[in-house]
């Protein structure tokens, strides 16, 4: 590795580190290049020396070019990158660092006893700017009040987040999921048992997600 | 000739073909699938013959076997001795606003967020 990593320094830097030496015991003895143009005041030209005409720096530029000095250089480049660590990565397989807060599919979320935690505030449906969400509730059986219906259309949402903050209990959240295509849309209008099906699949990286985050809500 | 054996071909293809089909058909059939008959936790089932079992011929129908109200009334109820007790959910900012719950009423009283159950121990003086 580090003779590799030599070879990448040498080629990038080569010019210079054999370079200076030579030319700084001529600095000397040569005089200031000469400036190509007048430069206007203010102004910065770059490249506006004339190239030396002595001996050695002619030679010198005639050598790099008789044998292909820059080409060389080019492929020591070329092999000590054939060394280096890829930067792609193997995608489904593989996956790319998430933010705790990032937003991808929704998911609702129980607490640790089992039950729901959405109690039909219906604050998400109210905030939802694209009006994607749709909630029917009624008095369950043993007397508490959750939702009867919680549907999401995938397809209006536009993944604001608005209500998973809009959420008092975080029943309603954008989980780390990003990958749930499908190949019709009416696969993609949730309901409330895909939705509870998601929390249950997802639990855990909500749940450390939000146990990350929790400070800064 | 030939045009008598293609009939022939034709009628074997067809035969066959319907041996083929049949489990396939029969997946498709949504009296046939498990997931159609299920009772969700709202209630919700269909008939057989409803058609609204058309919107699951190409996609799962969802059903989510846990169901709140089960798992909650597993939970035994917590008995204190306190007039007044507070549940937020556990967890801290994890779980939800903190309610008071007043025992003073006999018998179980439950938080209207997390479904918990709390009654209060009678005190002999």
């Amino acid at each position: 590795m580090s003779l590799t990593m030599r070879i990448f320094t040498a080629s990038r830097n080569g010019q210079r580190m054999f370079g200076t030496t030579g030319a700084r015991m001529l600095a000397a003895k040569r005089a200031e290049p000469k400036d190509i143009v007048e430069v206007p005041k203010g102004y910065v030209y770059v490249n506006n020396k004339e190239l030396s005409m002595a001996m050695e720096d002619v030679t010198d530029r005639a050598a790099t070019t008789m044998f292909f000095g820059e080409l060389f250089r080019g492929f020591a480049v070329t092999l000590a990158h054939i060394f280096k660590e890829p930067a792609t990565i193997n995608y489904p397989f593989e996956k790319g660092p998430l933010s705790p807060r990032f937003r991808g599919e929704h998911a609702l979320r129980r607490y640790p006893s089992g039950e729901e935690r959405c109690i039909a505030c219906k604050l998400c449906e109210a905030i939802c700017p694209a009006q994607a969400i749709t909630i029917e509730a009624e008095e369950r059986a043993d007397g508490s009040r959750r939702t009867t219906r919680y549907d999401i259309d995938m397809t209006k949402c536009i993944y604001c987040g608005f209500c998973q903050e809009a959420c008092p209990v975080d029943a309603i959240v954008e989980g780390p999921n990003f990958e749930f295509s499908t190949e019709t849309h009416e696969e993609l209008l949730y309901n409330k048992e895909k939705l509870l099906c998601n929390g249950d699949k997802w639990e855990s990286e909500i749940a450390s997600n939000l146990q990350a985050d929790h400070l800064y809500r | 000739m030939a045009s008598k054996q293609l009939v022939n071909n034709l009628n074997k293809v067809a035969r066959c073909s319907e041996q083929l089909l049949k489990p396939l058909t029969a997946v498709r059939c949504s009296s046939t699938r498990s997931d159609i008959e299920k009772v969700t936790h709202t209630g919700q089932v269909f008939d057989k013959d409803d058609y609204r079992n058309a919107r699951f011929v190409n996609a799962k129908r969802y059903v989510n076997e846990n169901w709140g109200i089960k798992l909650i009334d597993e939970v035994p109820p917590t008995v204190t001795t306190e007039r007044v007790v507070y549940c937020d959910g556990g967890n801290g900012p994890l779980g939800h606003p903190k309610v008071y719950i007043n025992l003073d009423k006999p018998g179980n009283h439950t938080c209207g967020y997390c479904g918990l159950r709390f009654s209060k121990k009678d005190e002999h003086h």
